[in-house]
């Protein structure tokens, strides 16, 4: 199911907008990724994607041929779009197994990742923030065999978590899903977008938010076109 | 079930026991059994077993599974290990409706007092959790108004006569002991009302414990559940406070007391230990209770015992896990 922003104002005050977006397409299938610098807007535009931060202007909505959803429609859109926060909970008591059922089958979590299955019975306030961070990853997928949306899940895992969440990231896309993440990290998203199969990459985007507006970079971009677009996006 | 599971049981049902069997009417358990039927020899004796015991030992049973439920669910809504059931400020209002039927003169029973302080309080609250959308501004509005009803019982006690105000301060000691058998009864009403809900909802709870945000993403309802919380917050503690008094704190201990001793957290699991645990923590304050009121010498206060018993345990608990109390 492909994703489409009509027209989409993103913000807290209608005067204010921080984004003003024209129609903008996320095609289902892709890894998709916003970039954008502290303040730019992308943790509401997640938000606002996934229905728990009203728009200030536009909507967005999940369209396969001539159908279309909106947030409104809680259950679809909650079987369709799952989150995955910047930081793992803290001080959960809840067992990763226990995570994990509340959206859905331990056992088809386990297939996209085995690893997880010495922790199944430790409480997530246990587990070191990559293997938690993992864990929400699949509790996710589990809840959305569709789009995950991500914000910042890389920000607090060191180079091995972030290659274990990147594996998983794709194992869903390659599985039929989508992906939306949301990150300042140019170096993980280029070696992301690099190890997937081109039917992958010609779905995929990378964008860049700027002040009220988006720029469409290439997904075989550079690192160091993606530093030089960054840099100058965000000063500009 | 697993050994510590019928240990826990054994408890419950030998502290039921002993508050059935056991009293300053001495009766033999043959003679408990014939009064339990109606077919005593004495009339005392299915008096006391029928008016006194039996209503009590249900007051506090189900008094101590609500008050550790309502604790648990505070503990849960506000991801906080030092919320009980009294942070709203329900219990405060029951105290200022107290107050002000037993102050004031105003001829009404202190349960009818009670309720009604609980149900004006569980309004405003109300009112005031549909403007805030996070569960912690609405505790900060409880807690005001907790002060506010506090200061309020302050003037009224300052004004009233000694007479009146000796009831209405062992009305604030609480009790299992002044229920009568439809007041337990409804008590139990209650009891079903609130664990039917905790397990209907327990999948929104558990994914509440992931973070308010997750959660809402996860098919959570946040309105939705504010209300439904407050609502059965509002009532089960209401009604306990109008029965028994303002025993708040029990509910604040027992999920520690529980999470000590067992590992299920989802709240499926964790819903009937921690019934169980406050069922023997509420039995055990009690029994001292009247142990103490039995010895004729000094009486000991159902509050003052609960806290004795339970304050140890939360820190005791809290000390060995000063980093992470899930």
């Amino acid at each position: 199911m492909n994703l489409r922003l009509r027209e989409a104002k993103v913000g807290h005050v209608s005067q204010t907008p921080l984004l003003e977006l024209d129609s903008w397409l996320l095609e289902a299938g892709g890894m998709h990724m916003v970039l954008g610098g502290n303040g730019s807007g992308k943790s509401t535009l997640l938000r606002s994607i996934l229905g728990v931060h009203p728009f200030l202007g536009g909507d967005v909505v999940l369209e396969v041929g001539s159908r279309e959803w909106g947030p409104a429609d809680r259950n679809h859109w909650v079987n369709h779009l799952a989150f995955v926060p910047s930081m793992p909970p803290k001080q959960v008591g809840l067992t990763v197994k226990e995570v994990l059922e509340l959206s859905g089958d331990v056992g088809d979590a386990l297939g996209q990742n085995p690893r997880m299955k010495a922790w199944l019975g430790l409480r997530l306030s246990q587990l070191s923030d990559g293997q938690a961070q993992q864990v929400m990853v699949a509790r996710a997928v589990l809840q959305s065999p569709c789009w995950v949306v991500l914000d910042e899940p890389t920000a607090f895992l060191d180079v091995a978590a972030q290659n274990e969440m990147w594996a998983m990231l794709i194992r869903h896309v390659e599985q039929g899903g989508s992906v939306l993440m949301a990150t300042h990290d140019l170096r993980g998203v280029q070696r992301g977008l690099s190890i997937t199969t081109p039917e992958v990459k010609a779905k995929s985007s990378i964008s860049l938010l700027r002040k009220r507006g988006v720029v469409h970079l290439s997904v075989e971009a550079t690192l160091e076109e993606l530093e030089s677009e960054f840099e100058g996006n965000a000063l500009g | 079930m697993s050994l510590r599971g019928a240990g826990v049981t054994a408890l419950v049902l030998a502290l039921v026991a002993g508050h059935v069997f056991w009293g300053e009417v001495a009766m033999s358990p043959w003679e408990v059994l014939l009064a339990a039927k109606g077919d005593a020899s004495s009339e005392l004796h299915e008096v006391v077993l029928q008016a006194v015991r039996i209503p009590r030992v249900l007051t506090a049973a189900a008094a101590g599974v609500l008050l550790a439920w309502l604790g648990l669910l505070m503990q849960t809504w506000f991801r906080n290990p030092l919320a009980g059931p009294g942070v709203l400020g329900i219990t405060s209002g029951g105290s200022l409706g107290v107050a002000l039927a037993v102050l004031l003169g105003w001829g009404m029973p202190t349960w009818l007092g009670a309720s009604l302080g609980c149900i004006g309080v569980l309004i405003l609250i109300g009112m005031g959790a549909r403007r805030f959308a996070s569960p912690v501004t609405t505790l900060v509005f409880g807690l005001m108004i907790s002060y506010a009803a506090s200061a309020a019982v302050t003037v009224l006690e300052s004004s009233a006569s000694a007479e009146s105000l000796q009831t209405f301060v062992f009305w604030g000691m609480g009790t299992f002991g002044k229920a009568t058998l439809w007041q337990a009864a409804t008590l139990l009403g209650l009891m079903v009302m609130l664990g039917g809900w905790m397990r209907w909802r327990s999948g929104w709870l558990d994914a509440w414990l992931l973070g308010e945000e997750l959660a809402q993403t996860m098919g959570v309802s946040q309105a939705r559940m504010n209300r439904e919380i407050l609502l059965v917050t509002g009532l089960a503690l209401g009604w306990v406070t109008s029965v028994c008094g303002p025993l708040a704190f029990l509910g604040l201990a027992v999920p520690h007391v529980y999470r000590f001793f067992h590992a299920g957290r989802s709240h499926r699991d964790s819903a009937f230990g921690v019934a169980a645990w406050g069922v023997i923590l509420a039995l055990a304050a009690d029994g001292l209770v009247r142990f103490t009121d039995a010895g004729g010498g000094a009486h000991w206060p159902l509050n003052a015992v609960l806290a004795m018993l339970g304050a140890p345990v939360v820190v005791s608990v809290l000390w060995k896990r000063t980093h992470d109390w899930s």
